[in-house]
C-alpha cells in the first residue's frame, strides 16, 4: 500500500504528449511553442486546441510534474506576458514510467 | 422593291448607364449610310474603381451590322423623274418596311451590345477582384500586419468569461502570437477563422476545468443555503465546516 502511494499518478495520453512537448521545447517552453511541438509530434493527424494544452499544463502543475513562471511581455503578443513551463524531476519519472510499456510494446512489434 | 428617293439614315446613338456599384459604362451605337449600304458600329467603354486600390477600363469597337438599306438604280444625283416616283401607297409601304427594318436592326444591335457589356463586366469584375486580393495579400511586412490587424475581439470576450486572469493573459498572448505568425501565410480571413476555431475548441476544456474545480465548493454552498432556508441551520453549519476543512486539506 505504501509502495503504491509513492508511485506517481499515471499519465494520460495527452499528458504524455504535453510533457514530451515541454521537454522538446526546452528553455523556450510556453503555450504557443508547446502547441507547435505537439502539432509536430502528431504530424497534423489530430487537431490540438491551445485550451486543451493549457488545462493539461495546469493539471500537470497541480500534480507537481511541471512548474511555471511568468515571463516578459512582448509586442507581438499584444503586450501580454508569457507563462513558461519546465518539467520537474517527478514529471520526468512519470513520463518515463508512462513510456516504458510503450517502448516494450514497440520492441515486440519490431520483433514481429 | 425599288426606292427612288434617297434615304438618309442619321447616326443614332444610345448610351446606357448601370447602377451596379463600382461600375460605370457607356455604350454608343451609330448607324451610317453611304452609297447603297448601311453600316452600324457600336462603341463600348466600361470603367471600374475598386475600393480605391485601382481602376480598370475596357473600351472597344464592335462591328454590329452591315447590309443594304436601299437600292438606287440610277445611282446618281439627278432628281428622280415623276413617273419613277412611288405612289402614296408604295411610299407608305416603303416607310413601314423601313421602320420595321430599323427596329430589327436596333434589337440586334442592342442584343449584341448587351452580350458585349455582360462579357466586359465579367472581365472587369475578375480584374477588380484580382486587384482587391492583391491589395489585401500579405506582401506587407509582418510588423505592419500586426499594426493593422487584430484578432476577433468577440472571441477574446468569450475567453474572459471562463479563464482566471493570470491564465487568460498568457493564453490570449499565445493565441495572438500564433495568429500573427499565421497572418502573412493565410491572410486575414483564414487567420481569423483559425483564431475563432481555436477559441471554440478551447472553451470546452476551460469550462470543464472551471466546473470541476468549483463543483465541490459550489455544491456545498448551495446545500447550506437550502438547509438554512429550510430552518436547518445546525446541519448547514456542519456542512459548511466540513467543506471548509476539505478546502484547506486540498490546498
Amino acid at each position: 500500500m505504501s509502495n503504491k502511494s509513492k508511485q506517481p499518478p499515471p499519465l494520460g495520453e495527452f499528458e504524455v504528449l504535453v510533457l514530451t512537448a515541454v521537454l522538446a521545447a526546452g528553455t523556450n517552453a510556453y503555450g504557443a511553442t508547446v502547441q507547435e511541438e505537439i502539432e509536430q509530434i502528431v504530424s497534423g493527424k489530430r487537431e490540438i486546441s491551445l485550451g486543451a494544452v493549457y488545462t493539461t499544463l495546469d493539471r500537470l502543475e497541480q500534480k507537481g510534474y511541471v512548474k511555471s513562471w511568468t515571463g516578459e511581455p512582448t509586442p507581438e503578443r499584444g503586450g501580454r506576458a508569457k507563462r513558461y513551463f519546465e518539467v520537474q524531476g517527478s514529471g520526468q519519472r512519470a513520463l518515463r514510467a508512462a513510456l516504458e510499456p510503450m517502448q516494450k510494446a514497440c520492441g515486440i512489434v519490431g520483433v514481429l | 422593291m425599288k426606292l427612288k428617293t434617297r434615304v438618309g439614315i442619321e447616326a443614332v446613338s444610345y448610351s446606357t448607364t448601370d447602377s451596379v456599384v463600382g461600375f460605370s459604362e457607356g455604350t454608343s451605337v451609330s448607324y451610317s449610310a453611304s452609297g447603297s449600304a448601311i453600316s452600324c458600329s457600336g462603341g463600348l467603354a466600361i470603367s471600374s474603381t475598386t475600393d480605391g486600390f485601382g481602376s480598370v477600363s475596357i473600351s472597344g469597337q464592335l462591328p454590329l451590322f452591315e447590309g443594304a438599306a436601299y437600292v438606287d438604280e440610277d445611282d446618281d444625283d439627278s432628281p428622280p423623274r415623276i413617273e419613277d416616283m412611288p405612289t402614296e401607297v408604295e411610299l407608305a409601304q416603303l416607310n413601314r418596311e423601313y421602320h420595321e427594318a430599323l427596329e430589327t436592326i436596333s434589337a440586334t444591335v442592342q442584343s449584341e451590345v448587351d452580350i458585349a457589356v455582360s462579357a466586359a463586366k465579367e472581365t472587369v469584375a475578375k480584374v477588380a477582384a484580382a486587384l482587391h486580393d492583391s491589395a489585401h495579400s500579405p506582401i506587407v511586412s509582418s510588423e505592419s500586419v500586426q499594426q493593422q490587424f487584430q484578432p476577433p475581439l468577440n472571441a477574446q470576450f468569450l475567453l474572459d468569461l471562463f479563464l482566471p486572469d493570470a491564465m487568460c493573459e498568457a493564453f490570449l498572448g499565445d493565441l495572438q502570437e500564433r495568429y500573427n505568425k499565421k497572418l502573412p501565410r493565410l491572410g486575414k480571413t483564414r487567420a481569423d477563422w483559425w483564431y475563432r476555431k481555436q477559441v471554440a475548441a478551447s472553451l470546452w476544456p476551460f469550462f470543464r476545468e472551471f466546473v470541476g474545480r468549483s463543483s465541490k465548493g459550489m455544491f456545498a454552498r448551495l446545500l447550506c443555503i437550502v438547509l438554512r432556508t429550510a430552518g436547518l441551520s445546525t446541519w448547514a453549519d456542519a456542512i459548511a465546516k466540513a467543506a471548509d476543512e476539505e478546502r484547506k486539506r486540498s490546498a
